[in-house]
């Protein structure tokens, strides 16, 4: 569902180019659980935005379900990330005065889809937030707060997920449930994009794709 | 939740800020409903008043401003007297139902080293002059009693039965006014024959007020009045309208005046407040775009917060100059160089929809650059930190 070509990005710093991504050429196909590993400032993260339609490559080809995405309007970029693409964050970005439920359900607020109550209780379900939908971020645990997220991420129903360093915020067990969980919506037929510096957690994924200096090695 | 719930619990985060915004949008729609209001019933209760006192002109020393003549009516002290002879004159005219003398002037008070105001007049001619009076007590019946405006009364604690000195003799209080809220309330009045001669001026007076016995004729009335008599002025109770106003007009203008500043900075603080908050919440925005938010949704959310802020506070605005229309009647009163008795603030529908619009146009423009900074933010901010 995704395929790239030639990806390159390019920050100016002065008069110095950084090459945060360098001619990445890949495929991902639906369904697939792929992790993205790599040193720190190696352009993950930047790569992850770029196929996620939250930045624009400076040059190279972006197909998304075979639509070319270089060069689209602001509208169709903001189209799929809320309609194909689920993002997770390393910090959650949950709103501090929004419950748990709330926060779910927030990008329903942008779609203008109609809240489907049997669809977020199956959600509540699967996060395993049952009993904690009216509290607010403040009283919940960082794994359940990155589980809120996750939902959210959820709620329109995305057909990939891109989660940028889910688990960096969080200790080993929670990690764990983390990973799981993705595993089971993998398993489901969603497609998940990891990007992780847990090297246990990637190995465990169906393929890693290493990062070194903005390309694949 | 709709965009509507969403900014409202936005708000509701920074309570101590949410609080003071709407204190200075309150207080300024608060100054500016008031205002508004009761220069309304300015307008009312001075054309009511006016209309009722039976007098339709005064005659005056010619010479005399028209802002001066009008307000001889009210008291005012002008140091030129009309020709004795004058009223004999006017009396014989067939045309005039009734002629009054009135002598206003100020005089040293010896014993308390203060000045009094006296408002010499006829008792008799007091229900035509001052029809809207209310007095406690009863008319002076004789030469040695008096009446007090509420302020003095107030302000040396007297009563009615008490006795008030003047010169050198002391005169009875037979009655107080009941407050006006104008300069009637700083006069003592007492029968224009004791005025004469406390002023040691015999048949002085400084104005006439004139009741003529058929309406339709008071310009022809005017007319020969004037041609015949040199030295005087006629104006006539529409002039002391027209005057009154135009004086109460640059007191209006210089507090609307006021009332526009406030607001003014009140929306600056709500700007500020707004660019503030869009400013500390970009990583949140980048999220919101990052889920799917547009720019148009970002804007909507800010402006929605601004709206929400003007429209709350001028409502407690106009609700608060509605509780408190009393006292501040009292101090607009004070800044005002003349002001009628009566109610003059009062619910007027189409003043509150005024502010509240004002209000609603204000959060729309503070909010306009704010939201566009806001709904610029980029999707990737959520990510880098
Ligand atoms: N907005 C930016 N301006 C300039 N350089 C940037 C910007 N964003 C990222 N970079 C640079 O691009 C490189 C890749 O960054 P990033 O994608 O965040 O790496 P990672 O996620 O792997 O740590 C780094 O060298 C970083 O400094
Ligand atoms: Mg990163």
């Amino acid at each position: 569902m995704i395929e790239t070509k030639n990806l390159t990005k390019v920050y100016k710093r002065g008069i110095e180019s950084v090459y945060a991504v360098k001619d990445v050429t890949l495929s991902i196909k639906k369904g697939e659980f792929v992790s993205i590993v790599g040193q720190s400032g190696s352009g993950k993260t930047t790569l992850l935005q770029i196929i996620g339609c939250m930045d624009m490559a400076t040059s190279g080809i972006l197909k998304i379900n075979d639509n070319e995405i270089q060069n689209s309007s602001n509208k169709t970029m903001t189209k799929l990330r809320r309609e194909t693409f689920g993002f997770v964050f390393q910090q959650f970005y949950l709103m501090p005065g929004l419950t748990v439920y709330e926060n779910m359900v927030m990008p329903l607020l942008f779609s203008r889809n109609k809240s489907d109550k049997a669809y977020v209780d199956s959600l509540i379900e699967i996060v395993g937030l049952k009993g904690k939908e009216y509290n607010l971020p403040s009283q919940i645990s960082g794994g359940e707060m990155q589980r809120v997220a996750i939902a959210r991420s959820l709620i329109n129903k995305p057909q990939c997920i891109l989660a940028d360093e889910p688990t960096g915020n969080l200790d080993s067990s929670n990690s764990e449930k983390i990973f799981e969980l993705f595993s089971r919506l993998n398993e489901t037929g969603l497609t998940i994009i990891m990007v992780t510096h847990n090297q246990d957690l990637a190995k465990r994924t169906k393929r890693i794709i290493e990062i070194k200096d903005g390309a694949i090695r | 939740m709709n965009l509507f719930s969403l900014s409202y619990k936005n708000l509701l985060r920074h309570k101590t800020r949410f609080f003071l915004t709407l204190l200075a949008i309150m207080s300024s729609t608060a100054v500016l409903f008031s205002l508004l209001s009761f220069h309304r019933g300015f307008d009312r209760e001075l054309s009511k008043e006016l209309e009722n006192t039976g007098v339709h002109f005064m005659i005056v020393p010619s010479g005399c401003p028209h802002e001066v003549a009008s307000l001889i009516l009210h008291g005012a002290v002008i140091p030129k007297f009309l020709s004795p002879d004058l009223l004999k004159e006017v009396n014989k005219l067939d045309s005039i139902a009734l002629v009054t003398p009135i002598l206003v002037f100020q005089m040293a008070n010896q014993q308390k080293a203060s000045v009094v105001l006296i408002y010499g007049l006829e008792f008799d001619a007091l229900k035509t002059l001052k029809p809207h009076w209310k007095i406690n007590g009863s008319l002076p019946s004789n030469d040695r009693e008096i009446i007090l405006g509420y302020e003095i009364a107030q302000h040396d604690n007297l009563k009615v039965g008490d006795n008030y000195p003047i010169g050198q003799a002391l005169y009875r209080i037979s009655a107080v006014l009941e407050k006006t809220g104008s300069q009637d309330d700083a006069f003592v009045y007492l029968s224009i024959k004791n005025a004469q001669g406390l002023l040691k001026k015999d048949d002085a007076f400084t104005a006439l007020a004139v009741k003529v016995k058929d309406t339709a004729n008071i310009n022809e009335v005017i007319e020969s009045l004037t041609k015949d008599i040199p030295g005087i002025q006629i104006v006539t109770i529409s002039q002391i309208l027209n005057s009154l106003s135009s004086v109460a007009n640059s007191a209006k203008i210089l507090s609307l005046s006021v009332a526009f500043i406030a607001i003014i900075i009140s929306a600056i603080g709500l700007m500020n407040s707004i660019l503030m908050s869009a400013f500390e919440r970009r990583q949140e925005t980048g999220m919101m775009r990052a889920v799917g938010a547009g720019r148009l949704d970002i804007f909507l959310i800010y402006t929605i917060e601004s709206v929400l802020q003007t429209f709350t506070g001028s409502i407690m605005g106009i609700v608060i100059s509605l509780i408190g229309s009393k006292a501040i009647e009292t101090i607009v009163k004070k800044m005002m160089p003349y002001s009628p008795s009566g109610e003059m603030i009062t619910f007027n529908l189409d003043i509150a929809l005024m502010c509240l619009a004002l209000s609603l146009s204000i959060g729309l423009i503070v909010a306009f650059y704010p939201a566009w900074i806001a709904s610029r933010i980029s999707p990737v901010e959520a990510i880098k930190s």
